[in-house]
């Protein structure tokens, strides 16, 4: 049985976690040697996964850094408890 | 005073080190920044109201990170904000025969360590905050947050087979829409 590129395009997140069944994953496997759309399309699954892991937190706006501190301060825990 | 399983869990603690966490994780499931702001200061003010009886320790971010789940999931319903029209589906861009429709461009080769530049944050931002919420959410925890399927399923009331089929669409739509800008970039 051969794999259309769909299908191939259905299986990638059980693909890429390693969690195919050893037949599928030859078949898929099979299926990227011989077409190049799909390996492409493969990778940049790949890499997308990739660049959000690579995404990092943004620090919170100043304004709103400010006016959370004073709230918190405000709040159970006592007015020396977020820093100055 | 409660413990986060690495030193004691002070209020100042709690702005240092979990107030970005829980303001981006709701910027990224809520797709702006007020609705964000909101969220992060229910959800701190709860936290330090409760930090003497909170008993969790090691468990403490796990327990953050359903507690801003939940408030941003009530934040959103208060707001009543329903997705527009149909959403769309990127196995719609195959034919028939299941053959790819449109030609799959190779994008620039990724170096070993990644490090994303100011315009790839943006990017890839603005494609987060582009998807529908009911893939959003599971994106943002799964590959952002990067939490276990099990664990999603159980804050967002959806089976593992369910998380896994929205976090596959909204990898796909996300891959759809960073391949939109490679391809601009490099013509």
């Amino acid at each position: 049985m051969m794999f259309s590129c769909r299908k191939v395009a259905e299986l990638l997140i059980d693909y890429v976690e390693g969690s195919l069944p050893e037949d599928q994953q030859s078949l898929l496997q099979r299926h990227l040697c011989g077409c190049v759309p799909c390996a492409i399309y493969m990778q940049t699954y790949h890499d997308t996964i990739r660049l959000t892991h690579a995404l990092p937190d943004e620090p919170l706006p100043p304004e709103f850094a400010a006016r959370l501190k004073a709230v918190l301060e405000e709040t159970k825990g006592g007015p020396e408890s977020c820093g100055k | 005073m409660a413990e986060s399983g690495n030193g004691v869990l002070t209020p100042e603690r709690v702005f240092r080190d979990y107030a970005p966490r829980v303001y981006n994780l709701a910027r990224r499931m809520l797709g702006n920044d007020a609705d964000a702001e909101d969220v992060t200061q229910d959800v701190l003010v709860q936290v330090i109201r409760k930090l003497d009886t909170f008993r969790g320790e090691a468990a403490f971010p796990t327990w953050l990170h359903r507690v801003t789940v939940n408030a941003a999931l009530a934040n959103r319903r208060k707001r009543a904000r329903r997705e527009e029209g149909r959403v769309h589906d990127p196995l719609d861009a195959f034919t028939d025969d299941g053959h790819h429709a449109d030609h799959v461009r190779p994008w620039p080769r990724l170096p070993e360590a990644l490090a994303l530049d100011q315009e790839q944050k943006q990017l890839i931002e603005q494609a987060i905050a582009g998807l529908p919420e009911m893939y959003r959410d599971v994106f943002v925890l799964a590959d952002v947050e990067q939490m276990p399927n099990a664990e999603i399923g159980e804050l967002l009331g959806l089976s593992v087979p369910a998380v896994k089929s929205r976090l596959h669409r909204a990898r796909l739509m996300m891959r759809d829409a960073l391949s939109r800008y490679y391809q601009e970039r490099l013509q």
